[in-house]
């Protein structure tokens, strides 16, 4: 009986050591939605559609996107525009057939595609998932007009610097210029 | 060994024959040397230097494609000099080619990119801007349209030459030619003249780059999204092998698929760009019923019980001699089979035809004739072996592009001299051809004058009954007597009045020259002489048998019928007849139009209106549709399977793409479930069962299986034992046709070169191509009744009038006019008399 009291008394400050250890810890986990996650810089979210800077999109439908698509998830037919320039007149993606491994936005010839760093856009159908031409710029435009509010309604010269990546950031021609001052 | 040479090519040794040059010698090795302008058909010009090779002892880099291959030649492609010379040219050739890749319809099967992937720089060392040739503000990319159908790029153009060479050396036209010097070099029409050649999407398939792009095609799909399934052309008897580029079930481009025995790789516009109407969306899409006067859309089991339950009341009240069956020439072998079936078996009736756009057609003894004069006939590829070649009675530039292209290679390489008689003149592109016209239908007094001419007899009191003069007659017979003569024997000489009598003379004409001499039959549409082989004329039973009493009860036999029909049967033009007057009750139409398209639209309308049941099963809805009770819609040629026999007499098979579109049915599937609710108890699963029962049955098919003939196609052995009747001594030239002095022209009516019947109609390029019906008329002519061209005038006889406008055209014989078949809001047939062989016709300015 005495054993079992010993025993006991050893085996409660052992089995509560990893406790105690982290009972002073700052927490992991986070109190999402109040407080929103830090991703990281090669975070792949939801697509978007580029555009120039005049308006009209950058996407010309070249079909290199679905061709590298692993999982067969983009569709897309092309039209000639009023100005005899090719663009997409139907650009689909399936975004819950996505796997976000980002093949469509390194194929991309034209720097239209990119996956934007949203990630909440669950529905309560899956054909909503289905995000046509228009969703896709809209997202683009979203994301445009967040930046300018944030960033003091900036005028931003070329959306295809305009993301985070580290590749296009090294693209980016103020960065040659810091570099070099 | 002297006409051998043996060279060392990286060093391997090889001998070739004198005259080839290193690219063929390397070829035989197996040692792939990139070219852009080099083409096995085309003289080598040596524009791109892309084969540039090292040989030892030569100073410079030589071109492989254009250096001759000699004896003790040293030739290394792989060594540092040769490899650098030709990322050098790369250089050059990207230096201002545009990098618009993506928005380009040649990526993914570009030559450009693909050598420069292999064998060029990665990158480019000038910063200038690339250079960018602009014809118009109005077309961004600098792109124009050069043709109808086509569009032309010039920044993209590497200059290879190859369009203008194909264009010019191998279609004859000089259409497209090349201006401005070095790097100002553009390729172009003619001031004026589009850019119109027959073969001129040829120059899309072959660019290889994306400087020439075909409308249809511009913006439409990558070319790794599509598929390729090999057919074969339906739109004439050529037979030209295609690969149709579909997905899904959209159909984007036909391309040729290179036999080398059939089309070469070159197949004509109507081909490649009217083929494109099976994807119209004006197609047929639900079985239609005529109820209380409209065609109602219904079930497909709805119409065919309807169909076959008034089959049987019409077999029960009037017999199945009261059933008539027209079919067209594009059935496949499997489909002819089944409606020879379908008829003979089912309903127990000889009366089926598979030709409508004649009045005149071919009796049994003469189609006999005809496939007998096949036994012995040439292939295209020895057209080279004649020393002159005759077409009589064809439009064979219009009926047969892909056999005239033959004729044409072998008159520019220099074997061959051409001769055409016609009642137009067909030398439009056959420039070095002498040519003869004869009054229309004047094919019987033609062959007698030449006929008389190689006899040495006077021919100088007939040549005003064909309309020739003498002299170019005897010149002719003069020019026979030399070498060996090939004769073409064309769609007007054998669906003629007078047809039994002009094959006669032909043959007595090839007699005369020597068995040296030979005749081909030109047999228009895809699949004529599998028709009559499979049993869709009234005469002749399946396999090319005699409907005979004891051929019959043996066939009545094998298919296990108690007795099939011992009438005489009714071809098309008689069935119309007996239509128009009431004595047959049904009619059973698949794929063919009589309304629009059998010469005398009123007994046609007549015979629709009269009969009490009529079935039309089509792609389209034309005018015979629109009159039949029940109108079926059929499958178009991408979907469904089968075999041909070109007019070479060639087997081919064609494949399935994808499944039917819309509600449509295969003709084989629509003619099978109606027997079957007829009480046909026999079931196919597909057209390589039919087939499988046509080899088993017919000395002539057997052991060929469908996928022995998919890919070079099988030349036939037709064994018809020769019924020679050359006692040709009491022919006498018949009148000239004289008009009556209300209507003083003659009027001659045939296909267009760009279109087959109402279909190609649904193709939109070559809507772009031939905007609209004319009437062609002979420049002399139209002066002395001051018509100019582009004139709308009123055409009429003493049948009915039509308005159109009007080309005056040098090639009309005088006294002529000429009116294109295919337009469908031109109603040519009602001009024609369905009595009379000619028709007489005036023309009045509007």
């Amino acid at each position: 009986m005495l054993e079992i009291i010993k025993t006991v008394i050893k085996a409660i400050p052992i089995g509560l050591a990893t406790t105690f250890k982290n009972i002073f810890r700052k927490p992991t986990t986070l109190q999402y939605p109040d407080v929103m996650p830090d991703l990281s810089p090669r975070f792949r979210g939801l697509h978007y559609l580029a555009r120039y800077p005049d308006g009209t999109e950058r996407c010309v439908c070249c079909g290199l996107c679905a061709a590298a698509c692993p999982a067969n998830c983009i569709y897309m037919e092309p039209m000639e525009n009023e100005k005899g320039e090719r663009k997409a007149r139907i650009y689909i993606i399936n975004e819950i057939r996505c796997i976000f491994c980002g093949y469509c936005e390194e194929a991309c010839p034209e720097e239209a595609i990119f996956l934007g760093r949203e990630f909440e856009f669950c529905k309560y159908n899956i054909p909503d998932f289905i995000y046509d031409k228009e969703m896709l710029l809209g997202v683009f435009d979203k994301i445009e007009k967040d930046r300018r509010v944030r960033e003091g309604h900036k005028f931003i010269r070329n959306a295809r610097f305009d993301f985070r990546s580290p590749v296009h950031a090294m693209k980016h021609p103020d960065y040659k210029r810091e570099k070099t001052e | 060994m002297a006409d051998q040479v043996t060279l060392t090519i990286e060093g391997r040794e090889v001998t070739v024959p004198k005259g080839s040059t290193i690219l063929d010698a390397a070829t035989r090795l197996g040692i792939v040397i990139p070219t852009f302008c080099w083409d096995p058909r085309l003289r080598s010009i040596a524009a791109c230097r892309m084969c540039l090779v090292e040989v030892e002892k030569s100073p410079k880099l030589v071109t492989a494609c254009a250096a001759p291959a000699m004896d003790g030649m040293v030739v290394k492609v792989f060594s540092d000099k040769a490899v650098n010379g030709r990322k050098a040219v790369m250089e050059f050739q990207l230096v201002n080619h545009p990098l618009d890749c993506p928005t380009c319809d040649k990526g993914g099967e570009c030559e450009l990119q693909n050598h420069s992937f292999s064998h060029g720089p990665g990158q480019k060392r000038t910063s200038e801007p690339r250079n960018r040739v602009i014809f118009d503000g109005k077309y961004v990319f600098d792109e124009i349209p050069i043709g109808p159908v086509i569009w032309y790029n010039s920044n993209r153009c590497i200059k290879c030459y190859k369009c203008t060479r194909l264009v010019k050396e191998i279609a004859g036209d000089a259409d497209l030619g090349a201006f401005n010097r070095g790097y100002k070099t553009i390729l172009h029409r003619h001031k004026n003249v589009p850019f119109k050649s027959e073969f001129s999407g040829n120059t899309v398939q072959y660019c290889p780059v994306g400087a020439l792009v075909a409308d249809s095609f511009r913006f439409k799909e990558r070319t790794w999204m599509l598929e390729q399934t090999p057919s074969v052309c339906h739109l004439c008897g050529d037979g030209c092998n295609t690969a149709l580029w579909h997905q899904g079930q959209k159909l984007f481009r036909i391309y040729a698929r290179w036999n080398n025995h059939v089309e070469d790789g070159l197949i004509c516009d109507r081909g490649r760009f009217g083929g494109l109407y099976a994807d119209d969306e004006r197609r047929l899409q639900h079985p239609q019923i005529r109820k209380e006067g409209k065609l109602v859309e219904v079930s497909w089991n709805e119409a065919i019980r309807y169909v076959a339950d008034m089959l049987e009341n019409i077999m029960d009240k009037h017999g199945g001699e009261s059933i008539g069956f027209i079919g067209n020439e594009m059935l496949s072998n499997e489909e002819a089979y089944l409606f020879n079936r379908f008829a003979r078996q089912v309903i127990g009736t000889n009366n089926l035809d598979f030709r409508f756009e004649d009045r005149h057609l071919p009796s049994k003894e003469l189609n006999f004739h005809l496939l007998s004069i096949m036994s012995d006939r040439v292939p295209y590829i020895d057209f080279k072996k004649f020393d002159n070649i005759l077409f009589v009675g064809a439009d064979s530039e219009v009926r047969h592009p892909v056999l005239t292209l033959w004729v044409k290679r072998a008159i520019y390489s220099g074997a061959s001299r051409t001769y055409a008689a016609y009642h137009r003149k067909t030398d439009y592109n056959l420039h070095p051809a002498e040519s003869i016209e004869y009054f229309p239908q004047g094919e019987y007094n033609f062959l007698l004058c030449l006929y008389k001419a190689l006899k040495g007899d006077d021919i100088k009191d007939i040549t005003s009954s064909a309309g020739v003069r003498a002299e170019d007659v005897e010149k002719w017979a003069e020019d026979f007597k030399n070498g060996k003569t090939l004769i073409f024997a064309g769609e007007d000489v054998y669906n003629n009045p007078r047809g039994t009598e002009n094959i006669q003379l032909i043959e007595a004409i090839r007699d005369l020259l020597g068995q040296e001499s030979k005749v081909n039959i030109l047999f228009d549409g895809a699949n004529y002489i599998g028709n009559i082989l499979c049993g869709a004329t009234p005469g002749i039973l399946p396999f090319g048998v005699d409907n005979i009493y004891d051929n019959r009860k043996a066939l009545a036999d094998s298919w296990g019928a108690e007795k099939l029909s011992d009438s005489e049967g009714m071809n098309t033009a008689e069935m119309l007849n007996a239509a128009a007057e009431g004595k047959l009750k049904a009619l059973f139409i698949l794929g063919a139009d009589p309304v629009g398209f059998y010469p005398g639209r009123g007994i046609a309308e007549k015979a629709m209106k009269k009969a009490e049941f009529k079935v039309v099963c089509e792609t389209f809805l034309t005018e015979t549709g629109k009159s039949a009770d029940v109108v079926l819609p059929l499958a178009a040629f991408p979907e469904y399977e089968g075999t041909l026999i070109s007019t070479e007499g060639r087997l081919q098979s064609f494949q399935k793409a994808y499944e039917t579109a819309y509600t449509s049915a295969e003709g084989w599937r629509i003619m099978l479930r109606i027997m079957q609710k007829l009480g046909f108890e026999e079931d196919y699963n597909g057209p390589e069962d039919i087939w499988n029962e046509i080899g088993d049955n017919s000395e002539i098919f057997s052991n060929i299986s469908h996928k022995g003939v998919s890919f070079r196609g099988l030349l036939i052995d037709m064994k018809f034992d020769k019924k020679r009747e050359t006692d040709i001594s009491g022919f006498e030239a018949v009148e000239a046709p004289k008009p009556p002095p209300e209507y003083p022209l003659i009027l001659t009516y045939g296909t267009s070169v760009y279109q087959k019947r109402h279909l190609t109609h649904y193709a939109a390029d070559m809507e772009k191509i031939e905007p609209g019906a004319r009437i062609y008329m002979n420049t002399k002519n139209a002066n002395s009744i001051d018509i100019h061209d582009n004139d709308t005038v009123r055409v009429s006889s003493g049948k009915g009038s039509l308005t159109l406008k009007l080309t005056t055209d040098q090639r009309v014989r005088p006294g002529t006019v000429f009116i294109p078949t295919n337009f469908i809001e031109a109603e040519f047939n009602t001009l024609l008399d369905s009595k009379a062989d000619l028709t007489f016709v005036k023309v009045e300015k509007l």
